[in-house]
């Protein structure tokens, strides 16, 4: 082999062991931690984890793909049709039921019947070494609340600088007293996390990087 | 206080306009591209130095300068060191590697002067038949002319001299179009055109005047091609064809083309003069000095060559550095592949600059050997030789004398009160 053509075939090697390398973990992190995963086939999906034995269906479809931790909101709903392959179960539920609320455990695709198992009252975040979770109230915009969902990316400003940038929405968690309690769950690397436990008092505010479609 | 020291070195050292251009400014760059890759891959890098205050930002600040200062005086303490290795002087290219190397360097060279020798070859036999095929157009432009009946069937037959047309067009397309045109190729037109002149054709006189006028162009682009070959060996690897006595080590081909660039300058000093550039470049140094154009010329070319000699080094730091943390880190193979692809192409593109810049510098030093030798052998005390041959043995005892301690046999001739 020439000197001409050894450095280009080390080149090459390096090139592919690098994409190899950083593709694989892609693919590992993205399946570990994606909080939005929008098919019914994907690891945490509602499909896959529930009970059919004591499964039932709380006799609405979701109108969108919802990843774990999604806040239900009445707007995720459309109420099942009798013909659904759930039908003999759906007549259980009752004709004029208000849509469940609470946290979803799973994904759904669009147009997936929700089970009540699929909902719990409060999200569970999975933490990530790397980027653990920090609560921050919403208190000041509410309007986020609705707005943000799992897997929504935000800068993090207090007064006028930032402290974090392009933060993910972990979750979107709201107490007993409605919208005005809800806070939002970011994952924050270590910098960011001390920076935003620092007990400086000035305002702190989201702005909204990416949304969930 | 950190910044008062900072400022004291700043000025100490920037005076040096060698030291700015040769050793600040690739390390401003390379912290700049640090820092920008940085602040790309990890967004909070942007949002740690918004979220600093005016004081922090300034020993930030003067942090990042004191680093960029500090690795611009490194640069300028390891320049010799890092131009060594690339020249393959250094252990760092050795055993196999380094005899790889070196024959890749030496086939190269075998190749150029294989392509030189052929190049010798035509143009001696163009010097040989050129007289020849003057005298073979002149004879058949003396034939008497006589009507040839080709018993015309009144349908329109084939031109029986287009082929020799052909022949002198596809001569004339290699001379306009720059190309080298060999002695068969001649040889052909040549007899076209006979036989154009043989027949009476009408275009027979521009035939002849196109290969009167190809034979002057092979034999002109032959010598320009050996030319260029032959400087391009000369100003590349350090043999110089020139016999006699010229087993000298440094005729010895390095492993890379800028170590066979560098020892250029020994092998011309020796093959010419027979001094020893190695051991007396300091001297001749001093003496260059006193000419403030030639000196301020030389040291213009070094500072070009540490330059892109210190860039080069830096884009390979860079490059496997951030190679590293991107596969070690990232998620995202982009920034990786735009590294890995960038880097090495500007790390190419810097040591083929280097290769040049070398060039150039060498160059200078030749001739800086050729012109301020006599001022030297005055300096030294020395009597100017009357011939080459007296000098090449003075030279060469000079060497000897000062480098290997080996005595010679000189009168001083002193300059005068």
């Amino acid at each position: 082999m020439t000197v001409r053509v050894a450095p280009i075939v080390l080149w090459i090697v390096v090139l592919g062991a690098g994409v190899g390398i950083i593709a694989f973990r892609s693919h590992r992190t993205s399946a570990a931690t994606s909080p939005q995963s929008s098919t019914a086939t994907s690891n945490d999906s509602c499909r896959l984890l529930r009970d059919v034995k004591n499964s039932r269906t709380s006799g609405f479809r979701v109108r969108r793909a919802l990843g774990r931790n999604h806040r239900l909101l009445p707007d995720d709903f459309v109420r099942a049709k009798a013909e659904s392959a759930n039908a003999a179960k759906a007549k259980a539920a009752p004709a004029k039921a208000p849509p469940p609320s609470g946290y979803l455990r799973c994904s759904l695709a669009m147009n997936d019947e929700l089970d009540s198992s699929d909902v719990i009252a409060e999200p569970v975040v999975t933490t990530t070494l790397d980027r653990p979770p920090y609560l921050i109230s919403l208190r000041g915009q509410p309007a986020l609340a609705e707005l943000l969902d799992v897997g929504s990316r935000v800068d993090v400003w207090r007064g006028s600088k930032p402290i974090g940038l392009d933060l993910p929405i972990l979750a979107i968690w709201c107490g007993e007293s409605g919208i005005a309690s809800c806070s939002a769950a970011v994952g924050a690397p270590d910098s960011v996390w001390r920076q935003l436990a620092n007990s400086d008092t000035s305002t702190r505010r989201l702005i909204v990087r990416r949304l969930v479609p | 206080m950190l910044s008062a020291i900072v400022t004291a070195l700043q000025t100490s050292l920037t005076s040096s306009k060698a030291f700015l251009f040769a050793n600040l400014l690739p390390a401003l760059l390379f912290g700049a591209m640090n820092v920008a890759t940085a602040a790309l891959l990890w967004p909070e890098v942007g949002a740690w130095w918004v979220a600093l205050d005016t004081s922090q930002k300034t020993l930030a600040t003067t942090i990042g300068a004191s680093i960029t200062l500090g690795l611009a005086v490194l640069l300028s303490l390891l320049a010799t060191s890092m131009l060594e290795v690339l020249e393959g002087k250094r252990p760092m290219l050795r055993g196999a590697l380094r005899q790889w190397m070196t024959r890749y360097q030496t086939e190269k060279l075998e190749r150029i002067d294989k392509q030189l020798d052929q190049f010798s070859k035509v143009r001696r036999d163009i010097q040989e038949r050129t007289d020849e095929w003057i005298e073979k157009m002149r004879v058949a432009r003396k034939t008497p002319w006589t009507f040839v009946s080709t018993g015309s069937t009144g349908r329109s037959e084939p031109d029986p001299l287009e082929p020799s047309r052909e022949a002198i067009e596809s001569v004339r397309e290699l001379r306009v179009t720059g190309q080298p045109i060999g002695v068969d190729q001649l040889s052909t037109g040549v007899q076209a055109a006979v036989e154009l002149l043989e027949q009476h054709a009408p275009d027979r006189e521009g035939a002849q005047d196109e290969m009167l006028a190809a034979i002057d162009y092979a034999r002109d682009m032959n010598q320009f091609e050996r030319t260029r070959l032959y400087n391009a060996r000369q100003f590349n690897y350090p043999k110089v064809p020139l016999g006699g006595s010229s087993a000298q080590p440094a005729n010895v081909l390095a492993p890379t083309r800028l170590g066979n660039i560098g020892r250029t300058i020994q092998s011309y000093a020796i093959s010419r003069y027979q001094l020893s550039i190695d051991v007396l470049w300091t001297r001749l140094q001093h003496v260059i000095q006193k000419s403030d154009k030639d000196a301020a010329l030389l040291q213009d070319a070094k500072m070009q060559l540490d330059c892109c000699i210190g860039a080069w080094w830096l884009i390979v730091v860079y490059t496997i550095a951030w190679a590293l943390v991107l596969v070690w880190q990232s998620v995202n193979v982009v920034p990786f592949v735009i590294v890995w692809v960038a880097g090495p192409f500007l790390a190419l593109v810097s040591y083929r600059l280097a290769c040049e810049r070398y060039q150039v510098w060498a160059d200078l030093v030749r001739s800086a050997v050729d012109l301020f030798r006599f001022d030297l052998l005055r300096e030294l005390a020395l009597p100017l030789p009357p011939g080459i041959e007296e000098e090449r043995r003075l030279w060469n005892a000079v060497s000897q004398q000062t480098g290997y301690l080996e005595a010679m046999d000189a009168s001083y001739k002193h300059k005068g009160p």
